[in-house]
Parts: structure tokens; C-alpha cells; sequence
């Protein structure tokens, strides 16, 4: 029972999610699912309850993008930029790109329907939360 | 090489973000440059030639929140050098291979107007050299349904169940530009459903077009399965018209193909592909097996070869090309 309880912890701490996914709490829009994040930052879908969603991404070496890349589009960097590059050839650019965490929290304070990811200990408070990390 | 750096110069003059290979330059989010081009060697019984196939531009962006715009101009057969006659052919003529508005409505609904790709399959949507894995398409691809629809369409997802997308599409009128299409007509309809599981997609389509005053009807299926190391691509479509050269009589026509690829490492791919293609009405009845390598050093830049066996002799062939997505 002790070592269930020891396990317990040990998971809770090792599994903790770091990161968040955010948007305007002016959106009516509670919670997002990982393929509902996904498609949105694969730009194969664009509305959510009838909310346009900008998605919006860091710069490429950002470890929350590296890692936002890993446990939610499920896709290394050359699957990513392969992707794209047929995108391209059907006319459909990638997310906006914003340099830093500041920088992406202007953005997703002044752009209606942007949509980002953060540390969780970043949160805004004019933010909500639809999905951990 | 010259071509990479005119578009690294271009971004830089035009202010435009960082140019990588295959992205095209993003001007601004109304303009974004691009462009490919593909050379072939082909060698059969028929044609012994190297050519320069395809070279094109393409040109898009966003004009408001809900509009969108995509150009893209080529010029087939740039250059051929044709071994066996000992000649040398040039088509530098450019002519629109797809311009289209997009009107976003919602993910249940976006209109497109102007000459688009008909929404058939997999293999039509993606034609160009440099995306697919072999230099050669099917027979499929050609001979069955018009390749471009200059019209209307209407697409998204499903409103009651997002796995399942549709495409409605509709031509009552001349091509914007016949000059590259396989079969051009003024009147075509036609419907496809997508549905998307995991890793596999399946579809349904079906359409209806006019080729001098003789009518055709067309129906089909696609599958596409993806894991990490192998794709398969399996597609059939099938033909029913009335020749004009006979009485009523319907015929039937129809292609299919199932292609598998292997992925040895992100630049090494193994593809083998077995297609059929049957005309009753010309008594052709043909089948065609490939075996074909692709090597992407970047994923943008492909080198193939392929050799194919077909069960008309004369057919049987080998190609070889390098094309480039800029």
C-alpha cells in the first residue's frame, strides 16, 4: 500500500503537466481537446463553437513550442515542416510566429479568437485555460 | 542553386520573413511567392527523351479574414530533347493551371470560384512531380474524370460528424484555360465524401460531365493509410458513356492502382505500385507494375527512378527525374 501510495507521488510529480494552453476569457470556449488543438495548429480546421481561432506559435527553438510539438501535435520537427511544405503547394501558410512569451501574450491580449501555449506559472490572468501539458 | 538564391534575393528586397526551401517567400499575408519545376528522362520502345516537364509559379494569400486567393501558372514541356528523332522542342508559353477565390464560411462550408483541382481521390490532388513518389502517374489519374473544373465548389467538414468531409463541385462553363487539361468539357457535376479514421481515410465520389455532346458518368473509391514507415494509396474509378461513333450502346471504362511505399529513412523511399486500366469500347486491357526509388536529400528536392513493366510491351519504360519545390 506504502509503495502504491510512493508510485503515486512519484507519477504526480514526474507527470505533472508544465504547460497551458490559453485563450481570451471574452471566448465562450472552456475546454479544447489535443486533436481539436491540433487541427487547429494544422490549420485543417479554424472554428470552434463558431469562434474563429488564430493559433499562434513561439519561435521554432522555444522549448514550450519543442515541447507543445512533442505531447500535443504528436509530430517531430521534419514532420512538421514537411507538412507544411504541402501546404504550401494547396496555398495554406503555417501559424503566426511570436518571438517570446511576452511577445505572444500581447498577441493573444490583442488578437480576438488567438489561441497559444505558456508555462503554466505564466498564466495571465485575462486568460483561460483550455488544455494542460 | 541560381534559382534558390533569386528567391533569397527577392525575400530580401521584398522584406519577406526568412526564406527556407519548399516554403515559397511570405511576403506578407497577402502575397506569398512560390514556384517548382521537374526535368524527366524517359526511355521506352516509343520515346527516348529528356525533358525540362514542368515549370510553374504559384501566388496566394489572404485578402480579408474570410477570403483567399491562389494563382499558379506553368508551362508543360519547357524544353524536350528527343533522342530518338534527334530533336529539340521548346514550349515556353505559360497558361493557368489553377485560379481560384476561396470564401471561408466556416469549417462546415468555404466556397472556392475559378479553375481548381477536382476534388477526386488522393492522387489528383497532389499532381506535381516533387510531392508524389513517382515520376509517372497512374492511368487513373488521366483518363476517367477532368482533372481541373473551372465553377463553384462547396466543401468542409460535416456538421453532424467532423470525420466525414465533403466536396460538391459544379462546371457550366468553358475552362478558364483548356491548354493542360486531360479532358475538356463545359458542363460537369460532381460529389465526394471523406471519411477520416486514425491513420486511414476512405472516400466516395461520383460525377457527371459532357465531352462532345456525348454524356459520362463516373464513380469511385480512394484509400489512404499512413503509418510511420509505410503509406498505402489504393484508388478506383469507374467510367460508363456512350461513344459517338456507335449506336446507344453504353460502355464501360474503368482504371484502379494500389501503390505502397516504404520509408527506409526520412530521405530513402521504396514504392511499388500495380495498376490496371480497361476500355471495352477500344479494347484496350492494360496492366502496368512499377518498382521505383525516391531520394529526398530535403524533403523539397526529389530524385526518382522507376522502372515499368507493362503488359503492352511498348509501354513498358524508364524514368528518371529531379524536381524542386520552391
Amino acid at each position: 500500500m506504502r509503495m502504491a501510495f510512493v508510485f503515486l507521488i512519484f507519477c504526480s510529480v514526474v507527470f505533472a503537466s508544465e504547460y497551458i494552453i490559453v485563450l481570451s476569457q471574452k471566448s465562450s470556449i472552456t475546454k479544447l481537446s489535443k486533436a481539436q488543438i491540433r487541427d487547429i495548429y494544422l490549420k485543417k480546421r479554424e472554428f470552434i463553437q463558431s469562434t474563429k481561432l488564430v493559433a499562434v506559435n513561439l519561435a521554432s527553438q522555444d522549448p514550450i513550442r519543442i515541447a507543445f510539438e512533442q505531447r500535443v501535435l504528436s509530430m517531430d520537427r521534419e514532420e512538421i515542416n514537411e507538412y507544411w511544405i504541402e501546404q504550401h503547394y494547396r496555398g495554406v501558410r503555417p501559424p503566426v510566429t511570436q518571438r517570446s512569451t511576452s511577445s505572444m501574450k500581447a498577441f493573444l491580449n490583442n488578437v480576438e479568437g488567438s489561441i497559444g501555449y505558456l508555462r503554466k506559472a505564466q498564466k495571465p490572468n485575462n486568460m483561460r485555460v483550455v488544455y494542460e501539458f | 542553386m541560381k534559382v534558390y538564391s533569386l528567391f533569397l534575393l527577392l525575400g530580401t528586397f521584398l522584406g519577406a520573413s526568412e526564406y527556407r526551401l519548399g516554403h515559397g517567400v511570405e511576403i506578407n499575408q497577402y502575397l506569398t511567392l512560390g514556384g517548382y519545376f521537374s526535368t524527366k528522362y524517359e526511355n521506352s520502345q516509343k520515346t527516348k527523351e529528356y525533358m525540362l516537364d514542368d515549370v510553374a509559379l504559384l501566388a496566394y494569400g489572404k485578402l480579408s479574414d474570410n477570403f483567399s486567393y491562389l494563382i499558379e501558372l506553368e508551362a508543360t514541356q519547357f524544353w524536350v530533347r528527343n533522342f530518338g528523332n534527334d530533336t529539340t522542342q521548346k514550349n515556353m508559353h505559360f497558361h493557368i493551371e489553377r485560379a481560384f477565390l476561396n470564401y471561408k464560411q466556416s469549417d462546415y462550408l468555404n466556397l472556392k470560384m475559378g479553375k481548381f483541382i477536382t476534388p477526386i481521390g488522393h492522387w489528383n490532388l497532389t499532381p506535381i512531380n516533387v510531392l508524389k513518389d513517382t515520376t509517372s502517374n497512374p492511368k487513373y489519374a488521366s483518363e476517367i474524370y477532368p482533372k481541373f473544373t473551372t465553377g463553384v465548389m462547396a466543401y468542409g467538414y460535416l456538421p453532424f460528424d467532423e470525420s466525414i468531409e465533403y466536396s460538391a463541385f459544379m462546371q457550366q462553363s468553358k475552362d478558364l484555360d483548356p491548354n493542360y487539361v486531360n479532358i475538356e468539357t463545359d458542363e460537369y457535376y460532381g460529389v465526394e465524401f471523406k471519411k477520416h479514421f486514425d491513420n486511414l481515410i476512405v472516400g466516395v465520389n461520383m460525377g457527371e460531365y459532357e465531352l462532345e455532346e456525348e454524356h459520362r458518368k463516373y464513380f469511385g473509391a480512394s484509400l489512404k493509410y499512413e503509418a510511420s514507415k509505410v503509406q498505402i494509396l489504393a484508388e478506383y474509378s469507374h467510367l460508363i458513356y456512350d461513344h459517338p461513333n456507335t449506336s446507344t450502346q453504353e460502355h464501360d471504362k474503368y482504371a484502379y492502382y494500389i501503390q505502397g511505399r516504404y520509408k527506409i529513412n526520412r530521405k530513402h523511399f521504396v514504392i511499388g505500385r500495380y495498376e490496371r486500366f480497361k476500355d471495352e469500347f477500344h479494347s484496350i486491357d492494360e496492366e502496368i507494375k512499377i518498382i521505383g526509388y525516391n531520394y529526398r536529400p530535403l524533403y523539397p528536392v526529389s530524385l526518382k527512378g522507376e522502372y515499368q513493366l507493362s503488359s503492352d510491351e511498348q509501354n513498358s519504360k524508364v524514368l528518371f527525374s529531379f524536381s524542386v519545390l520552391f
